[in-house]
């Protein structure tokens, strides 16, 4: 895995979002919704994101596939072995970058026209780039709904026709009409139940390796991100505090944060004895992040570094792919998902 | 030592009458819940648990949802009261609702109401219920929130929900549930809407506040992790029937409906890098029901008597039932 290619490269990604107050709209302030995220995806893998409700997670997806305008940074994408900063690119060329980079929607209900039949939904990729005639179009669309397992039978139904889980089958199948290699998948999962989570989840799974798609998954659930992703990558406030394997994040977390939320994931086994150690306090607003560490209001290692000094991500010793934002990240001992300490 | 009974549920129907046909949203649902313990309710959207939380509310959308069978019994010290009996309107109902019995709904943004404070919508439940006046009802308001872990409840106490985060409106609801003091707490969801940070603290406010106060907790969710932490004993419900009926670590341990096992089998686990296993198709409309068992079309192990005839719950261990056919020689024994 370590050799591929990197395929899609993000420096320094701000995404600022101006408040507005008053009869003339002045701008009073910024929330940072994302502020300085750098990290790279590998051709192949699955690239985990999670965090709070807030932290910056969709902002990052939808930056990618330039959903929103990025303040500042640089979303570079690897075209015939050229890193392009597409950021820069004007409406056409973009619109054949948009071809190799997919998303597929959180909510399955507001993602699909409820006026458009299920066959216009997946072809109109085909339509908007003009790849083929009508008649292969169509042809595309069977073959596609009978790969997320729906039957092209039912090509003429409406969305309201589906069911939750059936419908998200629908959103991944018109990401994939046009043959992408990167898929953003903004919360794929959440709002389906656990059986049919599991269906969309080994699905994605499969078409990862029929396809050799890369995904960038992002969640709020840590145990499906888990589930799915060779690397996580935990975000806190518009701020990146975590990049590690997803094998070595829940066993020897390098981040207060992620020992956190790991903490704060319910077992679900009676038996495990584990005990939850919920986080105390808030997500402070975002508007007026706290000074130093973005985590230290509620960090239970701060110290006055961390109040005055912001930490960088760094590669943590020891690891070659572990990289934490805290200034402590090596001597602090923290807990794994289980809860006992790492072995030190 | 016997435990001692608050609510004995037996066969239970509601149903909705829509244009389309009659949905049997509850379908002879039978548990019963006792002091100071939680019982899980779990099961996927439309498996009829949030409808069966609404029915002993009495809160079912009017003229639409009906009990039209089956009995709530609630035992209010000596006395035993059927909610199915009672009108939703009633006074007796009233007197029950919100005082010995109240509930915690999924969405902290819209069971608040927005246009009033916080504190006067924790006042509104013991003014009527416990006949408090105005200065007292607020120090209750006041207390209350200190009590679910709100700093500055003296401030807070007079601010609307959307100037409160998505937790700390959780835990207001929480508080407006317990400030009379009930015997039983109905929540339904009370944590999916929230971050999983969020969801740890308030499901520990709820442990702390259930080994302070003693109430029992009918605790109503999907997610079998969270089952897992609070549960005392766990009912598993599809389409509209209890499936599974047991002590939590039964449920997790020797689960015996393939509905349940398939439901533990599809979660993925942290650490358990195993492709999963997900219950293959989809719940049934509830408006064209299979005949026989209702999971059949789904189920691995369906047989023909499966698709033709119903299955009892079946007694499979001590105080475990299961609604399977697999487990029919080990004779029938009722919920």
């Amino acid at each position: 895995m370590s050799q591929n290619n990197i395929l899609l490269q993000v420096e320094d990604l701000k995404v600022h979002f101006p408040i507005r107050k008053g009869f003339l709209r002045r701008t009073v302030g910024y929330v940072k919704a994302v502020d300085g995220v750098s990290f790279f995806i590998r051709e192949g893998e699955t690239l985990g994101l999670v965090g709070e409700s807030g932290c910056g997670k969709t902002t990052v997806g939808r930056s990618i596939v330039r959903l929103v305008d990025p303040t500042a940074g640089q979303v570079k994408y690897n075209r015939n072995e050229h890193m392009d900063n597409i950021l820069d690119y004007e409406r056409p060329a973009m619109k054949e970058v948009r071809k190799e980079i997919q998303i597929i929607f959180q909510d399955p209900y507001s993602s699909l026209d409820p006026r458009m039949p299920i066959r216009d939904i997946i072809t109109q990729p085909l339509d908007i780039h003009q790849v083929g005639t009508r008649k292969e179009r169509t042809q595309r669309a069977k073959e596609l709904m009978e790969r997320v397992g729906l039957s092209a039978y039912h090509m003429n139904r409406y969305p309201h026709q589906f069911s939750g889980g059936q419908r998200q089958r629908l959103g991944i199948a018109r990401a994939l009409t046009l043959n992408p290699k990167l898929i953003v998948c903004d919360e794929p999962v959440s709002a389906l139940d656990v059986s049919v989570q599991a269906q969309v989840l080994n699905m994605l799974e499969d078409l990862q390796d029929e396809f050799g798609l890369t995904y960038l998954f992002v969640a709020h659930d840590l145990s499906v991100v888990e589930h799915i992703s060779d690397r996580i990558m935990v975000m806190y406030l518009g701020k990146i505090v975590e990049i590690a394997p997803a094998a070595t994040i829940y066993l020897t977390p390098g981040h207060p944060y992620t020992e956190a939320l790991l903490g704060s994931i319910p077992s679900g086994d009676p038996r495990s004895g584990r005990k939850r150690r919920p986080l105390g306090g808030t997500v402070p607003d975002p508007s007026n992040p706290p000074v130093g560490c973005n985590f230290n209001t509620r960090c239970p290692y701060a110290t006055d570094l961390c109040r005055s000094e912001e930490p960088e991500l760094k590669l943590l010793p020891g690891s070659d792919e572990q990289y934490a934002a805290c200034h402590y990240a090596e001597n602090l001992n923290l807990r794994s998902f289980y809860g006992e300490p790492q072995s030190s | 030592m016997k435990k001692e009974m608050l609510l004995e549920v037996s066969n239970l129907k509601t149903h909705f009458f829509t244009d389309d046909g009659v949905v049997k949203a509850v379908d002879g649902v039978s548990f019963e819940i006792h002091k100071g313990e939680t019982l899980g309710v779990v099961g996927e959207s439309g498996c009829g648990k949030s409808i069966t939380a609404q029915s002993v509310m009495q809160l079912l959308p009017y003229p639409k949802g009906r009990v039209v069978e089956g009995s709530i019994l609630y035992h209010q010290g000596e006395n035993v009261i059927d909610i199915a009996a009672l009108k939703p309107a009633s006074r007796g109902m009233r007197r029950l609702r919100g005082n010995e019995i109240s509930m915690v709904f999924q969405e902290p943004m819209t069971s608040l109401n927005p246009v009033h404070t916080i504190g006067r919508q924790i006042m509104e439940v013991v003014i009527e219920h416990q006949n408090l006046d105005k200065k007292r009802a607020k120090e209750r308001a006041v207390e209350m929130l200190s009590h679910v872990g709100i700093s500055a409840p003296a401030q807070r106490v007079d601010e609307y929900p959307h100037q409160l985060s998505g937790g700390m409106r959780q835990r207001a609801v929480i508080a407006m549930g317990l400030a009379c003091d009930p015997n039983l707490l109905i929540a339904d969801e009370p944590t999916t809407a929230l971050d999983v940070t969020v969801e740890a603290q308030i499901l520990e406010l709820m442990n702390k506040l259930q080994d302070d106060l003693g109430m029992a907790i009918m605790f109503i969710t999907h997610d079998l992790g969270v089952i897992g932490e609070m549960a005392d004993r766990v009912v598993v419900m599809y389409s509209g029937k209890v499936v599974e009926y047991a002590e939590t670590d039964k449920i997790f341990y020797e689960a015996h409906h393939p509905y349940t096992q398939g439901l533990l089998k599809s979660r993925p686990a942290i650490g358990r890098h195993q492709r999963l296993v997900p219950v293959t198709g989809t719940v049934p409309n509830p408006l064209y029901l299979p005949k026989g068992c209702y999971f059949a079309p789904r189920c691995p192990h369906a047989m023909d008597i499966c698709r033709e005839t119903e299955p009892a719950m079946f007694a499979v261990g001590e105080k475990h039932w299961a609604k399977c056919w697999l487990h029919a020689e080990k004779g029938e024994g009722t919920a």
